[in-house]
């Protein structure tokens, strides 16, 4: 062996090669039905993406009608041909529009009209 | 390197949750990084730790950038994982008389790698294995297991110091 230590027995290498290369006991095919069984999905399910969607949806309606029952609709702020708008709340109004449904918007005061709801 | 080659598009699907595509990548990678456990813990610990490993890559895939990396980015998190357990429970306890057989036995009949092995460091017999097994350079070594290139040298040498000894002098 010289000083640096590197050559190491040949056969050494060779047997140990050999020994590293030894048949598994679980083949590929075993180690991808374990894996299979035991590694968590990770993938957002999409039905759970919906109902979350589905629920915030449905949160945000029900804010919108609390809101507007504990402040009935004030007198019209605006009054058009086709449509009266009421405020309801701090950040709700309510449209009433001649042969259309009645639509709440939610209102982002800081930036002027965001959304709607129904 | 040499690391089985990567179907990146594979890497990309198992990244982005395809588990079919994860079990294909690991089986691909499965004797290779088996035989890495195999010098490092016993045999019949090897399979287990590598399953365990592969679990913990599955995982920690979302942290994988260069999707090319993927069979280095394994070696490492199999290799620490293997270090760990040998480290946590001692696997390879010394044999008393380790030799490798009698002094007068043929070189061949005298060289039993697992038990030279035995003789060795965890970090010791992962330096050896990726230098000797996969003819990784000291930089891809030293990336894989977290260490300087220079201790990578220290670790090399050493083990290769200790196993010499051991077969040219048939002790323990």
């Amino acid at each position: 062996m010289d000083k640096n230590g590197n050559d190491l027995v040949p056969e050494l290498e060779e047997r140990w090669r050999e020994w590293s290369q030894l048949e598994p006991a679980i083949g590929e095919e075993q180690l991808r039905r374990n894996l299979l069984e035991r590694i968590p999905d990770r993938r957002p399910r999409p039905r759970a993406r919906l109902a979350l969607v589905a629920a915030a949806a449905s949160l945000l309606a029900v804010l919108i009608g609390v809101e507007s029952i504990r402040r009935p609709p004030s007198p019209p702020i605006v009054e058009g041909p086709t449509e009266v708008v009421h405020e309801t709340g701090n950040n709700v109004i309510l449209v009433l529009r001649e042969g259309g449904d009645p639509i709440y918007l939610a209102v982002d005061r800081s930036q002027g009209m965001k959304g709607s709801g129904q | 390197m040499s690391v089985v080659e990567d179907n990146t598009d594979l890497v990309r699907r198992a990244k982005a949750g395809d588990r079919e595509a994860f079990s294909e990548l690991a089986a691909a990678h499965w004797r290779r990084l088996l035989a890495l456990a195999r010098s490092i813990v016993t045999d019949l610990e090897a399979e287990d730790v590598v399953q365990e490993a592969l679990i913990k890559a599955w995982r920690k895939l979302g942290s994988l950038r260069d999707e090319a990396a993927f069979g280095a980015w394994l070696t490492r998190i199999v290799a620490n994982a293997t270090i760990s357990r040998a480290r946590r429970r001692r696997f390879f306890d010394p044999i008393d008389g380790v030799a490798v057989a009698a002094a007068g036995a043929s070189l061949d009949d005298r060289i039993d790698v697992q038990r030279l092995l035995v003789q060795l460091a965890p970090r010791q017999r992962a330096v050896l294995h990726l230098t000797i097994i996969e003819g990784m350079t000291d930089h891809e070594i030293g990336d894989a297991l977290g260490i300087s290139t220079s201790s990578v040298r220290a670790h090399r040498l050493r083990g290769r110091r200790r196993m010499a000894e051991m077969v040219k002098g048939g002790d323990g």
